[in-house]
């Protein structure tokens, strides 16, 4: 028993870190209809940069962090500017934008392979070692992972509610040929739908690097993270997008219970399979219908 | 050198009957799978616990891998029945990696990571085939009958109806077509093709384990359709061509060993993204655009003769 | 130029740029030796340090001019996993003929035997230690004692001087840990031990569940039976957690870089035994070639893939003396004629199923180098 609580509460920090990647993900999805596959090459970009900046420049924390937003802007922004917006006004089908979207995390997979060879690095940390709290353990990292997760996600739900560029953001969400008709300009908005969605890649990055290391296949495996997380939640609901992935976080962990570990990925996308097949529109309708 | 030219047409080969059948799927019926590697799997692991315990005979082998890939397929065929378009694409994704555990994970028949090792080589008709020359004559062979099923298939109605499925599913009933029908059988079709390729390759290499059959080479083989030319019968034997062929020519620059992997994925990523941009018919529909041209330039060089 | 015309010339330049692709035919005066190592990935490091060994070994031979011609290797990328190897041992035999490769990793040389018997290729493995590799081939020979043998060595030592009962074993899941987990389960009961086995995949790298595991398991100490990066993230990840046990685990983890981390303080491990202050010319010379070429103390590693190419060349050189080709074949039968070879460290000698035994030594990591506990024959 003991065992399933540690393991839940280990599921609740990677879960959270889950939940800030597929709130960007579902975020940009939602407002552009962009399945942005490559979103997982700004959550590797970002986390190497800020490797990088720290462990072989020597830079400070606070400069590091300012290049990996930097940089996760940068890409962001980028995708949608050089790669997004011309299929758009091209009218490319949608299907057609996601592979180009997964072309890109291709060719920034494996840049970041050529640059940084394609092992695993991991940053030292005080903050990583696990704190006792009786017969449990968790690290202050994933606390942080935890408390980040929260804020930022309160943030967006005050920008999103509060403030005029919040509400455009939403009306796209819900009725795109509305907004286009009141005269905004949607490809303002679905800029900043990018930049605030790959924003909130960096703690995400920063927090994995201390807490589970960093792989340059850690990409392909967040995207997938992000992507299931926005479905099993339901698409359409950012709420549902959090709480997905902390399941998803969740399920991966409390799964291995009586299992080897190497167990969890399956498990995890066994949980997706499971709702798209009998629960597709995802747990946020399956509250709301009660 | 003859051999190995002799094995790098036989995954060439290989690589064309891959993307043919997901071309099935993803082309023509628009069903984007990144799911195709299960099914190479499950036909490699078919042969090999077949020739291992029972019989190697290559027929025998293709038969059942074929029923095995099907029943494969049919599992994939679930999720496409219910979810389209991008959720179809993270399901697939999603039976991927169940796939790539359980190869992983299922010791006692797959053998874990270890794989099946000590294939013997395959009969047929008596003959034993060991070497690169039998197995690049059986490959091709086989990779030259996939084409022209693909090419027939696509000619009937079956394949009207498919295309009709993927571009309008409303003018589908019109013809009479039941859906549902039509997607189970493509998507199992489409397994099994692949799954004779599965066969192909464990007695080719007389190993399998999980690594040949992950999600990278779904993404691979995906990567060959749409880089080919989704949807045409010649794009995606030519993307195949191209990826199997692509990383001999990269050895030309004397990279070491270590990058050439990368730089080539680099490659596919950024060709895969410029396409989409730019043509998303692929090489295929490069070609056209190169006649289409070439046509019209005829046409003015003709009409300025006549005029002269 | 119509298309189909410019299709033709596309495919006759990428022929020709194929053509000239191709690696240089080697002089057929050359002995080549196919390499089949980890040259990129996570565990590139005992790439790097195995092939120090055979190429001073290969250096040193082609210097003296012992053998009429000179040895060439031919290196190949296997990743350390089977697949990238079965491709390059076909490469290698079928395309380069060679009759002589060496190799490292359990599961690389496991998936490669099958070839080496169909073609009859001799193979020396050096760094692979799963028990299942005994008798896995006639062309099988591996010039490391076994997992089993260094097992065998460390569980007396640690139940009956340490009285550590219960031990976590953190074991990859392929036949390198999985031959670990039978050596355990055969050997825990005899000497009233127990084991908690927990596998990990080859390509994992978060270890937070397992961590979670032994510590509800409350055990004495943990074996990590995993090598190259995925040591060291393991035992950053067990420290982190606040696992005290006692840590234990065999020669994969004897890697300068890993022994230095402060996660990997107190460890105890086992290394084969290697008598390197002997005085016998092969020994004192590979002594001062190495220091001369790499300025660093040899590791045992080093040693036996420089035995590996001394055993090579003493069989080419039992051939030449009888006029018979370089082949696998013929290697073999000089390999078991010579029965007992002069190699650095003394002498060393093949059981029938391809293994040798030697004597094993406990280590201890104090202050990031690795001191020895007792030696056990």
């Amino acid at each position: 028993m003991e065992l399933l609580i540690q393991l839940a509460l280990n599921g609740l920090a990677l879960g959270a870190l889950y939940a800030l990647m597929a709130v960007g993900f579902a975020l940009i999805f939602g407002t552009t209809k962009i399945f942005h596959f490559a979103h997982g090459a700004t959550f590797v970009l970002a986390a190497y940069t800020y490797y990088a900046a720290v462990s072989e420049a020597g830079l400070p924390v606070a400069f590091a962090l300012g290049l990996c937003a930097a940089v996760a802007l940068g890409f962001g922004l980028a995708c949608e500017r050089f790669v997004y917006r011309p299929m758009l006004r091209s009218e490319s089908a949608s299907l057609t934008i996601f592979v180009a979207s997964f072309g890109l995390f291709i060719a920034a997979e494996n840049a970041v392979i050529l640059v940084f060879g394609s092992s695993y690095h991991t940053l030292e940390s005080r903050l990583s070692r696990a704190l006792q709290l009786g017969p449990f353990a968790i690290s202050p990292v994933g606390l942080c992972a935890i408390v980040a997760s929260a804020t930022i996600l309160g943030a967006l739900e005050f920008f999103l509610a509060r403030t005029y560029t919040g509400a455009a953001l939403r009306a796209m969400a819900d009725n795109p040929e509305l907004v286009r008709m009141i005269g905004l300009n949607r490809y303002y908005y679905a800029k900043v739908a990018f930049a605030v969605g790959s924003l909130m890649v960096v703690p995400a990055a920063v927090l994995s690097v201390y807490l589970s290391g960093l792989s340059p296949q850690s990409g392909a495996w967040i995207t997938l993270v992000a992507i299931a997380s926005t479905i099993v939640g339901g698409v359409g609901s950012l709420y549902g997008a959090a709480l997905g992935g902390i399941v998803l976080g969740v399920a991966q962990n409390v799964g291995i219970w009586r299992l080897p570990a190497s167990w969890g990925e399956g498990i995890a996308f066994g949980v997706l399979l499971l709702f798209l097949l009998f629960r597709p529109t995802g747990l946020i309708h399956v509250f709301e219908r009660r | 050198m003859i051999s190995y030219l002799e094995s790098l047409l036989i995954f060439t080969a290989l690589a064309i009957i891959l993307a043919s059948s997901l071309n099935l799927v993803l082309g023509y019926g628009g069903m984007f799978s990144v799911a195709h590697a299960v099914f190479y799997g499950v036909g490699a692991y078919t042969a090999s616990l077949l020739a291992l315990h029972l019989s190697n005979s290559l027929v025998l082998s293709i038969l059942c891998a074929i029923i095995t890939g099907g029943l494969a397929g049919l599992l994939l065929a679930v999720p496409a029945l219910r979810v389209k378009e991008e959720y179809f694409v993270v399901a697939s994704l999603g039976f991927q990696i169940i796939a790539s555990t359980v190869f992983n994970q299922w010791d006692a028949v797959t053998g874990g990571i270890g794989g099946l090792t000590g294939i013997p080589p395959a009969s047929l008709f008596g003959y034993e085939i060991d070497s690169y020359g039998a197995h690049l004559v059986v490959t091709s062979l086989l990779a030259a009958a996939v084409l022209a099923i693909v090419a027939a298939l696509m000619r009937s109605s079956f394949g009207r109806a498919l295309r009709a499925l993927r571009d309008d599913e409303q003018a589908l009933s019109s013809l009479g077509r039941n859906p549902t029908h039509l997607r189970l059988v493509t998507v199992a079709l489409s397994a099994m093709i692949a799954s004779v390729a599965g066969v192909l390759y464990a007695y080719f290499t007389s190993f399998v384990n999980p690594e040949s059959f992950t999600l990278d080479e779904s993404v691979m083989m995906m990567v060959m359709v749409i880089i080919g030319g989704a949807g045409t019968v010649w794009g995606p034997p030519l993307g195949a061509a191209f990826v199997t062929i692509f990383p001999a020519l990269l050895s030309f620059l004397k990279l070491p060993s270590s990058l050439l992997g990368p730089v080539q994925r680099l490659t596919y990523g950024v060709i895969m993204t410029l396409l989409m941009i730019y043509e998303p018919a692929g090489i295929v529909g490069l070609l056209r655009w190169v006649r289409r041209r070439q046509i019209i330039l005829n046409g003015i060089n003709g009409s300025n003769r006549a005029a002269a | 130029m119509t298309s189909s015309k410019w299709l033709r010339s596309l495919l006759v330049g990428a022929l020709s740029v194929l053509a000239s692709a191709m690696p240089l035919t080697v002089s057929a005066q050359d002995y080549s030796i196919g390499v089949i190592f980890p040259l990129s990935g996570p565990n590139v490091v005992y790439g790097e340090t195995f092939s120090k060994g055979v190429d001073l070994a290969v250096k040193n031979l082609n210097e003296s001019e012992e053998l009429p011609h000179r040895i060439k290797t031919l290196y190949e990328d296997s990743r350390a996993l089977p697949q990238p190897a079965i491709i390059a041992m076909n490469k290698l035999v079928n395309v380069e003929n060679v009759p002589f490769v060496i190799s490292a990793f359990s599961g690389v040389t496991k998936a490669i035997a099958p070839i080496a018997t169909r073609r009859k290729v001799l193979v020396m493995n050096g760094g692979g230690v799963s028990p299942e590799l005994a008798g896995l081939s006639p062309y099988l020979f591996n010039d490391i004692p076994l997992v089993n043998d260094e097992i065998s060595a460390l569980l007396p030592y640690v139940t009956s001087k340490l009285h550590l009962r219960r031990i976590s074993l953190i074991y990859v899941n392929d036949p390198f840990g999985q031959g670990v987990l039978g050596v355990f389960s055969a050997q825990c009961p005899k000497l009233g031990c127990e084991a908690i086995p927990i596998s990990i995949s080859p390509t994992a790298s978060d270890f937070q569940a397992e961590v979670a595991k032994i510590r509800s398991a409350k055990s004495d100490a943990v074996f990590i039976a995993s090598y190259g990066q995925q040591q060291n993230v393991i035992l950053k990840q067990l420290r982190d957690g606040g696992i005290n046990a006692q840590l234990l685990s065999y020669s994969g983890i004897d890697l300068p870089d890993t022994l230095r981390l402060p996660a990997a303080q107190g460890l105890i491990f086992t290394v084969e035994n290697v008598d390197l202050g002997s005085d016998d010319p092969i020994t004192k010379k590979f002594n001062e070639s190495f220091r001369a070429v790499y300025h660093s103390e040899p590791s045992f590693y080093q040693v036996n893939y420089y035995n590996a190419v001394v055993l090579f060349a003493a069989c080419v050189k039992r051939l030449v003396a009888k006029n018979q080709p370089v082949t696998g074949e013929n290697l073999l039968q000089a390999l078991r004629e010579i029965k007992t070879f002069n190699v650095v460290g003394g002498t060393v000698s093949f059981q029938p199923n391809g293994t040798v035994r030697q004597a094993i030594q406990i280590m201890k990591v104090v202050d990031g180098q690795p001191q020895p506990l007792a030696v056990v024959k």
